[in-house]
């Protein structure tokens, strides 16, 4: 069980940048925004400026390669909403544009464009979101949280569920190693049951433990202090009031402005086109295998 | 299975972990086919990661481990489950099946053996192990010593050259603990090669022909139980403590210069041979 | 190395004039659909300051008495009870566990189950949180107690990154820093080396010296107990068979082979050596080595 918990706090990265010492709130309060901003349009040049923002911010506070990583881990889900929307999209406005076929498969313009702009979305949503949470700790996320009334019960559950992560990762490999010890080789159906049993039942019991010390330890007096403190000063709420205008003001102009529905279309050549869907088919049979065989090796 | 060498062969093998912690830095060691060889070391000495090394979970950065003949860079674990039969600490990590014969029948199916013999090895480790009673029983309705049993079946049903325990007895009261030493000299008596990682001292003084002493990853005592046991100095460099009986046999000004006791029957013989001969004296 | 120090096993603490600070009567406990009672009838009390081992067979009773204690059994554990816990005047079985905590702090055997959150100095601060001390003096006590406890400076860790033996110190200074009455240990030296073990039963000697912590650990080394305990319980299928110093108990080599218990190596030897008439058999290192000198 030693030395889980160096990942253990998901998503941060410890760092001294300016971001890193920014309040938890501001931060929260941008990224929420930059969400529904994002949502609220479909402008594919908007969302791109987005991205790029957010990856400027990231690599300012040194946590670049987090973001990239992050880019990386969801590349797989990105290259198939690209594979899938090409291929068979979900809805035209009139007829679909066909714009090149590969064989019995016709990649088709609507949809390509739609899964373009939803792999922005997913982008700037990625390395804002990089930006503002690896730069700032969990415990100081949830301690503000818990300021502005969220329940100490969630905000609990929410941390035992990051705790609970690298903890069941580890459990994983673990076990994966015990049953390899018998004979067991990994790829296959048959190897599910004797891998997720004993990783499943583990942490039945390890949970049982921790409900039991935290119920000893006091946990549910409904008269609480906190350890945690993060201090709000008067440049801390009037960043978050400047998040929330900023965030308003984006949103109006994303319905009226650009394209709150999905208004334009990309037009590709042909070639591009076939070349985008190819290389998104290669990103995600790479990505998923060398994935694998990184949860194999343990 | 006639001696044609030892059946495992360490040379200059080195292990760092991922994140830079050295855990294994140099080690070299023979094991004779049917020696039981106990290793001591304190936490962190580098114990369970030999442990690992030994059946190819780990390959080693440098030096070779060779189990019967096998250098464990060149086979798959599961190629090498044959020889080697590894023992988690914790039964929790390899217990899964519905029932106790399902359990014990998991091993020999993954090395592909057909059914009859499948069920041969299983029953010959029912009846070593004892289990006849709890075959049709979920392993996890069993209390904790009996559970441990069925985790060291399943892997004794595989029928390896060599057994490695890490820590079988972490947790045990004492007849728990006594039984898995009877298990172990059982299986000496078989001609098995047993492998024993454990803090229990006494266990390693009831079973081991030879003891390893381990500390920051390296080898720093090996022979014979009487003769590690002895040297108060390197065990405590290690930050361990022979069994207290082997203590008291030492301190005592009476056997002063003779050899290291391994257990209690052994030192009371000799002092009540003493006394009765009137050797012994304040 | 040398021998595990320890106090002469000999002198056990004298009852405290204060009173027993966990007084446990007629404590009979059996679980649902069980045949038989896991706890068939405890009665015992212990003072403030006294470390006490609690040994027996797997299935004796020892983890079913210890989570008792707090009332873990029968509130969150579902069992059948009768008799009495009384923990600093509180009903312990009636009690809400919750509200047990400042007065019973209990450490399972497993570190790791027991951590949950992400910094060391939270984790520790939990049990503070939960009984609203001043933030002032919450940061305090969490700074002296892992102080106290030898992981200073790893207020911002996350525990989990923690060694095995950092992570039961730092499940041992969660219970300590509420200054509970009476601490719980259950097996604190499951897996630990000598040198680990000597150092935990460093800690709760001074924790029961300098707090006057009653102190219950469920072990197996009788050899340690033997050194540094005070007093021994002993438990056999639910019933209490044996109480008294470490000397009394354990130099019963009898009735200890009856309840399963191994007793210390060199009370082995003394005992099947002959003790002497009317005189008691060693428990400690020192003890033996003093009576084989005089039996000749």
């Amino acid at each position: 069980m030693t030395g889980t918990g160096a990942d253990a706090l998901l998503a941060y990265v410890p760092g001294h940048s300016w971001l890193h010492r920014a309040s938890p709130l501001p931060k929260l309060a941008w990224l929420a925004g930059c969400v529904v901003v994002v949502l609220a349009t479909w402008d594919p040049v908007v969302l791109a400026v987005i991205a790029i923002l957010g990856f400027i911010l990231a690599a300012s506070a040194r946590v670049g390669r987090a973001a990239t990583r992050t880019v990386i881990a969801l590349a797989p889900v990105a290259a198939s909403l690209i594979v899938l929307q090409a291929l068979a999209p979900v809805a035209c406005r009139t007829a679909c544009t066909p714009v090149a076929s590969l064989g019995p498969l016709t990649v088709y313009q609507e949809g390509l464009s739609h899964a373009l702009a939803l792999v922005a979305r997913l982008l700037a949503m990625e390395t804002v979101g990089v930006a503002m949470l690896a730069t700032t700790h969990p415990s100081d996320l949830f301690a503000v949280l818990r300021r502005v009334r969220l329940p100490y019960e969630v905000s609990l559950m929410a941390m035992l569920s990051l705790q609970l992560i690298p903890q069941l990762h580890h459990e994983l490999r673990v076990v994966l190693q015990a049953q390899r010890s018998r004979g067991l080789r990994t790829t296959g159906i048959g190897a599910l049951v004797p891998t997720l049993v004993p990783v499943v039942s583990g942490s039945f019991d390890r949970l049982s433990t921790l409900v039991l010390s935290l119920e000893a330890r006091g946990l549910g007096a409904k008269a609480r202090t906190s350890y945690r403190r993060v201090d709000l000063r008067t440049v801390d709420l009037v960043a978050t009031a400047a998040a929330i205008l900023a965030t308003v003001a984006g949103t109006v102009m994303a319905i009226t402005r650009w394209g709150g529905d999905q208004a334009a279309t990309i037009v590709l050549p042909p070639a591009v086109a076939v070349g985008i869907v190819v290389a998104s088919v290669m990103v995600f049979v790479v990505v998923m295998v060398s994935g694998l065989r990184a949860l194999a090796r343990g | 299975m006639t001696g044609a060498g030892p059946v495992l062969v360490l040379r200059e093998v080195r292990y760092r972990y991922p994140r830079g912690v050295v855990a294994v830095d140099g080690i070299t060691l023979d094991v004779v086919a049917g020696d039981v060889v106990g290793i001591a070391g304190a936490n962190g000495a580098g114990k369970s990661t030999l442990a690992r090394l030994l059946n190819g979970l780990l390959r080693p950065l440098a030096g070779t481990v060779t189990v019967g003949g096998l250098d464990t860079r060149r086979h798959e674990v599961h190629e090498l489950a044959r020889t080697v039969g590894l023992v988690f600490q914790d039964p929790r990590a390899q217990l899964f099946a519905r029932t106790v014969v399902e359990e014990l029948s998991f091993g020999p199916r993954n090395l592909g053996l057909p059914d009859p013999e499948v069920r041969e090895r299983v029953a010959r480790v029912v009846a070593r192990l004892r289990l006849e009673d709890v075959l049709a029983v979920s392993p996890f309705e069993l209390p904790a010593p009996r559970r441990r049993l069925v985790a060291l079946a399943s892997v004794l049903a595989m029928e390896p050259r060599v057994l490695v325990l890490d820590e079988p007895t972490t947790g045990q009261d004492h007849h728990a603990t006594a039984a898995v030493a009877g298990i172990v000299r059982d299986l000496r008596a078989d001609g098995m090669t047993v492998v024993c990682i454990s803090h229990d001292m006494r266990l390693l003084a009831a079973v081991s022909d030879r003891i390893v002493v381990m500390a920051a990853g390296r080898i720093v005592a090996v022979g014979a139980p009487r003769t590690v046991f002895a040297d108060a100095g390197t065990l405590g460099a290690a930050g361990i403590l022979a069994p207290q009986v082997t203590r008291l046999g030492l301190a005592l000004p009476q056997r002063h210069g003779r050899p290291a006791v391994l257990g209690v029957e052994e030192l009371v013989g000799e002092l009540a041979a003493a006394r009765s001969s009137g050797e012994g004296s304040p | 190395m040398a021998v595990i120090p320890g106090r002469d096993a000999g002198q056990a603490r004298t009852g405290d004039p204060t009173g027993p600070v966990l007084v446990v009567r007629d404590l009979r406990v059996r679980y649902p659909s069980a045949q038989t009672d896991a706890l068939a009838g405890i009665s015992f009390d212990l003072h403030p300051g006294e470390l006490v081992g609690l040994v027996g067979l797997n299935g004796a009773g020892k983890s079913t008495l210890s989570r008792c204690l707090n009332g873990i059994v029968p509130q969150l554990v579902p069992a059948d009870v009768a008799g009495s816990v009384t923990v600093d005047g509180a009903d312990a079985l009636r009690t809400p566990v919750r509200r047990m905590a400042a007065k019973v702090g209990i450490v399972f055997d497993e570190p790791g189950a027991q951590l949950s959150q992400g910094t060391v100095g939270e984790e520790v601060a939990l049990g503070l949180e939960s009984m609203a001390v001043p933030y002032a003096e919450m940061v305090a006590r969490v700074d002296d107690i892992l102080v106290r406890i030898g992981l200073d400076g790893m207020q911002d860790r996350p525990p989990l990154s923690l060694s095995g033996g950092e992570q039961q110190r730092l499940a041992l200074a969660c219970a300590l820093v509420v200054r509970p009455a009476v601490l719980v240990l259950d097996e604190p030296t499951c897996g630990l080396d000598a040198r680990s073990r000597a150092t935990v039963f460093d800690l709760l000697a001074e924790v029961a010296a300098r707090d006057g912590t009653a102190i219950v650990v469920v072990e197996h080394d009788v050899e340690l107990l033997a050194e540094r305990a005070d007093r021994i319980l002993v438990l056999h299928e639910g019933r209490l068979v044996a109480v008294g110093s470490p000397a009394e108990v354990f130099g019963d080599v009898s009735a200890m082979r009856g309840a399963g218990v191994r007793v210390p190596d060199v009370t082995a030897v003394a005992a099947a050596l002959g003790g002497r008439a009317g005189g008691s058999l060693p428990v400690t290192f020192d003890d033996a080595i003093r009576w084989l000198a005089e039996a000749g």
